[in-house]
């Protein structure tokens, strides 16, 4: 399912598109908000496919919209719909990276076609199933190509982009993890399926390594990991025999950090993850909940699940910074839950 | 109220049942043999809150789940307030929220000021 984002304070047009998307594709979720701000919030807490935005709205107009977007999630599409086209703004907007153009009163077939097209053309270079993602990306090297890979695990829902220019890595992103850590991730990972479109809209480079340099250093850091994993199941094992009872590394850990650990290294048994980032704005949420918790004499707050009106769901673990698992809903929260529990 | 939260109340591991007005009133309470907490007690802690800032917060937010290391606490926005449901760490969530699927609808059509004296017969 394709996670469609549509900013416009004209409810008329939000309504009619709605309708559209009731009887239309059905492989397509709209997701509807009113400004330019909210769309943001949007992007950075659910997994966005493409956004169309009007360009006069109240907060953050489309232009600025599109900088936003284009700078932080280049692979995600933008189609500009305006009731002011002017060539000049056209060709404006286009420049600075916008995929689609309509002019209001928008033609809701034309629309669909095009929300297609740009679906289609994410992987207009092929899609390659059980890849091996160096070797592929060192071949995007030697020949010096332009694309965008889409990195999809095969064993959970995880989701990676990588973006080459003239066979350079230019960026790489997660959810909201960006840059170098993002391509260290993306390249630790094994059995993928790879989505690639031949072409990339970010044109200034923002990781500042060759790939050879990035490859060596994810090598060297998921060697590291492992060799952490092997001690800790050494320590493990020794702290079984001494005490009778698993008193265990990982244990020692915070629950955050334990649970990011345990996601990556079994990644098979906890899937529906979509993000992990840090929110403080829960901080006052997370707050109340623990008073009321004092009040019910219910123990320690451990985790909150919260299904929000904008159908995006999460689980805030309260810690320093209030640590948000940006879920889907076939998650399985209960496991996540006993993690944390642990 | 019974007749509304008694399927809820019967699943295994559901303590209390609540029912808050938008602005704090507790409309609805409804304890098992499990609860240990009285109306008094709820409603003490109910007037010690900023509902206003609760609303807000909820204006984003349909359910909410809080997960302690004992017990459980299910939260749920409706029309007119928010239900509350207290249960152990071991109860069947999905059922739980099933049910209050099924009984939103009577719950929204009711209203504090008519409906609730109809429905809810609160313990003294």
């Amino acid at each position: 399912m394709k996670n469609i984002l549509i900013v416009d304070d004209d409810i008329a047009l939000l309504k009619m598109i709605a309708k559209k998307f009731e009887t239309g594709p059905d492989n397509f979720n709209p997701v509807f908000v009113k400004d330019g701000v909210s769309a943001v919030n949007q992007i950075k807490n659910k997994k966005i496919d493409i956004v169309i935005s009007d360009l006069q709205m109240p907060k953050m107009d489309g232009y600025g919209l599109l900088e936003y977007i284009n700078g932080n999630y280049p692979d995600i599409p933008v189609i500009i719909i305006t009731a002011f086209g002017k060539p000049k703004s056209k060709t404006i907007l286009f420049e600075n990276g916008a995929s689609g153009y309509f002019e209001k009163p928008v033609n809701l077939d034309q629309l669909i076609s095009e929300i297609k097209r740009l679906y289609e053309k994410e992987s207009d270079g092929g899609i390659l199933k059980s890849a091996s993602l160096e070797m592929f990306t060192q071949l995007v090297e030697m020949e010096q190509k332009t694309c965008t890979i889409r990195v999809k695990r095969e064993d959970n829902d995880q989701e990676g982009v990588l973006f080459f220019r003239d066979g350079e890595i230019y960026y790489a992103r997660i959810g909201n993890l960006k840059g170098l850590e993002a391509a260290y991730r993306i390249f630790s990972w094994h059995n993928v399926t790879l989505f690639i479109e031949n072409d990339c809209r970010l044109k200034k480079k923002k990781i500042n390594s060759d790939l050879q340099a990035v490859l060596l250093e994810a090598m060297r850091l998921k060697d590291e990991k492992d060799e952490f994993q092997e001690s800790k199941d050494s320590a493990d094992a020794l702290d079984f025999e001494k005490t009778g009872h698993k008193e265990t590394q990982a244990e020692k850990l915070s629950p955050v950090d334990y649970l990011k650990k345990f996601i990556e290294n079994n990644s098979s048994e906890v899937t529906g993850i979509l993000d992990i980032y840090e929110d403080l704005t829960w901080s006052e949420f997370i707050r109340k909940s623990s008073e009321l918790g004092n009040f019910l004499n219910t123990g320690n707050l451990k985790a909150c699940y919260v299904s929000k009106t904008d159908s995006t769901s999460m689980i805030i673990v309260p810690d320093k910074t209030n640590t948000v698992l940006s879920v889907s809903p076939k998650c399985d929260r209960e496991k996540i839950y006993r993690i944390l529990m642990d | 109220m019974k007749d509304i939260f008694a399927d809820l109340n019967s699943i295994e591991n559901v303590h209390t049942s609540l029912f808050f007005s938008a602005d704090g009133d507790l409309l609805a309470y409804e304890p098992t043999d499990k609860s240990r907490l009285t109306r008094e007690m709820i409603e003490e802690y109910s007037s010690s809150l900023e509902w206003k800032a609760i609303q807000k917060r909820f204006k984003e937010i349909n359910e909410a789940e809080l997960i302690f290391s004992k017990y459980r606490v299910y939260m749920r926005k409706a029309e007119h307030g928010f239900i509350v449901i207290l249960m152990s760490l071991m109860a069947p969530i999905e059922i739980v929220r099933l049910n209050i699927d099924l009984i939103m609808p009577e719950i929204n059509s009711l209203k504090k000021a008519k409906g609730f004296g109809r429905f809810f017969k609160f313990r003294s």
